[in-house]
């Protein structure tokens, strides 16, 4: 063996210990310079735009979903083609377009550790707001769970923004281009999402979920990135001038993945088959039904009833459960106040007012289980109002009474006064009556309801 | 009998027009291996050359072959440029990356194999003693030391043509000195083209001297012959080749008919 062959390894150790340390374009790209600031203003607007509606999505997948699909299109996608614009001209405002214009490598090749890093940057900040607000849901939210098709086309709609925003970048060289294409951007998509046809909505980034109980079809995020992703190669195989018929295959895949989304129009998006579920606690009674797309609020809902469900106990007659499905009630059963949308009962995974709550389904209890609301005398009025007071035990009511009663004296309106005395006085009896005979009494009352017949309700 | 080997660039006819303005005007000249000056007043067409020969402008008559490359083939251009060494005139570069990080992304620019490239930038830096800055980001250099980076990004492929367009503004005294060395060093191998106000540049590392007067050449010789012409002590300039260049810059106005930079 010759000293060469023996130097050998060690040379190609060297070599190989060179090129781990030399630095690739796509590395300096990514953490020097204005890049790692676009992700961050990204992940910054992703956050406030969640933020400002955290009331709404939170403990639902499908608010979550539909805010985290409009946030990025909306809000981020016109920040990271400006984002995208800056960094083209980037070349302009540091004198290299000379040094650059030398350069062994094209402008194709050249096109992608300079645009790519603003484009994975603003991914990463996206993924990482998004990643946040569904982990903040994961404890408690029901539903079909997040749709990581939808997710991925959007980043990247993300990525063909920054891809885009470069292309403008490069080619108009002033300072203005980047907010410019931030405020068109905003213009363009609030016109596509709001008055563009149904055919050409279909092929808008920002068009789709239109609620919360909406899915779209298998083949809707796949066909959207297609057309978007085949669109943005196109201009940058056209800004590479790379064979100018290298073109026409990401211009092929855009027209057929576009004529897809357009011929599919709203009939890509269908009900979530989860809106007609629900999921009960049967250990009560009446049994406590929410609808699944808020599956993980039953634990607030029974939480807040239960000072109500435990006033029933040995009371016989009533609705077998509360239900929160589509469409009215059964018979012998109760409409659950409703949870959805978000924001109102329900915000942040919790009930924001138990009493409130509870009041609103002790009156959805004693309603008729007739087809039609009986013609009710004042009578029946009077006694079930009493009964949904007593049941609801809301801390609110007596103050509610004063301020009512004070309004009335002050306008001397003894008519009201009378009716405020009555209601009192006809909760008071319900009070006093002893447990065994209000058990009597409330078996007798909620057998009414399904008899349509306010006679039939019994005297307080 | 073998071919006399090419000349590393050759210009036949070159001429160049800024929208109206005529900046060469029919130039035909060649460059071999060796230190090269090109001199000449402001507007004379000196960085007009260096951008045709750098590929980044483009010639609007004549023939320009480098290395052997007519660059009017543009398939041809990735090959001359592989080989090609640039410093412009106003130096742009991103002063977020390291020394280190810019001279490397030259290198994949100039497609410098990935094995190659730590060794290459290691030597380009040590040339212009920045090693010991190599980590340093380039804002925070000198405006001699951002020279000196953008002396070593010229340098990293270890061109055949190396074109300096006013390589030396910004450098202190010392510097200088280290960079005429530099430059003799270089031109052992491959031909360099050297834009320069500074005479003394010139007479210390240049072996030929190419002046340019309104887009056309006014002379041509070794560096000694224009310091012999400037033998006369009565012409203006404090320098040998000073006096030169203002000799052979007034004989090109009285004989030749003004062209270049007027509008046509």
């Amino acid at each position: 063996m010759s000293d060469t062959d023996l130097l050998e390894p060690t040379r190609t150790r060297t070599r190989t210990r060179d090129a781990r340390r030399t630095p690739t374009p796509l590395r300096t790209e990514c953490l020097r310079g204005f890049p790692p600031l676009a992700g961050l203003v990204v992940f910054c607007a992703m956050s406030l735009a969640m933020a400002a509606k955290s009331a709404e999505w939170m403990s639902s997948w499908g608010e979550t979903r539909t805010l985290l699909h409009l946030a990025a299109t909306l809000v981020c996608s016109p920040l990271t083609a400006a984002a995208g614009c800056w960094q083209g001209g980037r070349e302009h405002r540091r004198r290299t377009l000379d040094l650059r214009a030398t350069a062994a490598r094209g402008a194709f090749a050249q096109f992608w550790p300079a645009a790519l890093p603003v484009a994975l940057w603003s991914v990463a900040g996206y993924a990482l707001a998004a990643g946040a607000a569904l982990l903040v849901n994961l404890p408690y939210a029901g539903g079909s769970g997040p749709v990581v098709g939808v997710l991925l086309a959007d980043a990247v709609f993300l990525t063909v923004c920054a891809l885009l925003g470069y292309v403008a970048g490069r080619l108009v060289r002033r300072r203005l281009a980047a907010p410019l294409v931030a405020i068109g951007g905003y213009a363009g998509l609030a016109l596509t999402a709001n008055s563009a046809p149904d055919g050409l909505l279909a092929l808008s980034p920002a068009a789709g979920f239109t609620s919360e109980s909406v899915l779209p079809v298998w083949w809707q995020p796949l066909a959207m990135t297609g057309w978007q992703a085949g669109l943005a190669l196109a201009v940058v195989l056209l800004y590479g001038a790379v064979r100018r018929t290298a073109v026409l295959v990401p211009l092929s895949v855009a027209a057929l993945c576009g004529a897809l989304l357009v011929h599919g129009g709203p009939g890509m998006w269908r009900t979530d088959p989860v809106t007609r579920q629900q999921v009960c606690d049967t250990s009560t009674r009446p049994a406590i039904c929410v609808n699944a797309m808020a599956g993980g609020l039953l634990p607030e809902v029974r939480a807040a009833l239960l000072p109500m469900i435990e006033r029933l106990e040995g009371v016989r007659n009533l609705p077998a459960r509360f239900e929160d499905g589509p469409g009215e009630p059964g018979p012998e059963e109760a409409q659950l106040p409703m949870l959805r949308p978000l924001g109102w009962h329900a915000r942040r995974g919790e009930i924001s007012s138990p009493g409130l709550y509870r009041r609103e389904a002790a009156t959805a209890l004693s309603q008729w289980d007739c087809p039609h609301e009986p013609k009710g005398d004042e009578r029946a009025m009077r006694t079930k109002a009493a009964v949904d007071d007593w049941l609801a035990q809301d801390s609110t009511l007596l103050a509610r009474e004063r301020e009512e009663e004070q309004w009335a004296a002050d306008r001397g309106d003894e008519e009201w006064l009378a009716d405020i005395e009555a209601d009192r006085a006809a909760r008071r009896r319900l009070t006093d009556m002893s447990e065994s005979e209000r058990r009597a009494w409330l078996s007798e009352f909620f057998a009414a309801r399904a008899s349509c017949d306010p006679k039939d309700v019994p005297v307080l | 009998m073998p071919l006399p080997p090419r000349p590393h660039i050759s210009l036949s006819a070159l001429t160049v027009h800024h929208r109206k303005t005529l900046a060469l005007d029919a130039l035909t000249l060649d460059f071999e291996r060796g230190v090269h000056g090109l001199l000449g007043p402001n507007g004379a067409g000196k960085t007009s050359l260096i951008r045709v020969l750098a590929t980044v402008a483009p010639a609007t008559a004549g023939r320009v072959e480098v290395l052997g490359h007519d660059l009017a083939d543009r398939r041809a251009l990735p090959a001359v440029r592989r080989r090609l060494g640039y410093l412009p005139q106003d130096f742009g570069f991103y002063p977020g990356f390291t020394v280190r990080e810019f001279v490397a992304y030259v290198a994949w620019l100039k497609e410098l194999s990935r094995e190659t490239t730590g060794a290459a930038v290691e030597r380009a830096l040590e040339r212009v003693g920045l090693g010991d800055r190599a980590d340093a980001r380039m804002k925070t250099l000198s405006g001699g030391m951002l020279r000196r980076a953008g002396i070593a990004q010229a340098l990293v492929n270890e061109p055949d043509v190396l074109l300096l367009d006013e390589p030396t503004a910004g450098l202190d005294p010392e510097q200088r000195v280290e960079f005429r060395e530099l430059l003799r060093d270089v031109g052992r191998d491959a031909a360099v083209l050297v834009s320069t106000h500074l005479v003394e540049d010139v007479a210390a590392a240049c072996t030929e001297v190419t002046l340019l007067a309104e887009g056309r050449v006014a002379y041509r010789g070794t560096t000694e012959q224009l310091a012999a012409l400037g033998a006369d002590p009565a012409e203006a300039g404090d320098h040998p080749i000073e006096r030169g260049y203002t000799a052979a810059l007034r004989h090109h106005r009285a004989t030749a008919p003004s062209a270049a930079g007027v509008t046509r």
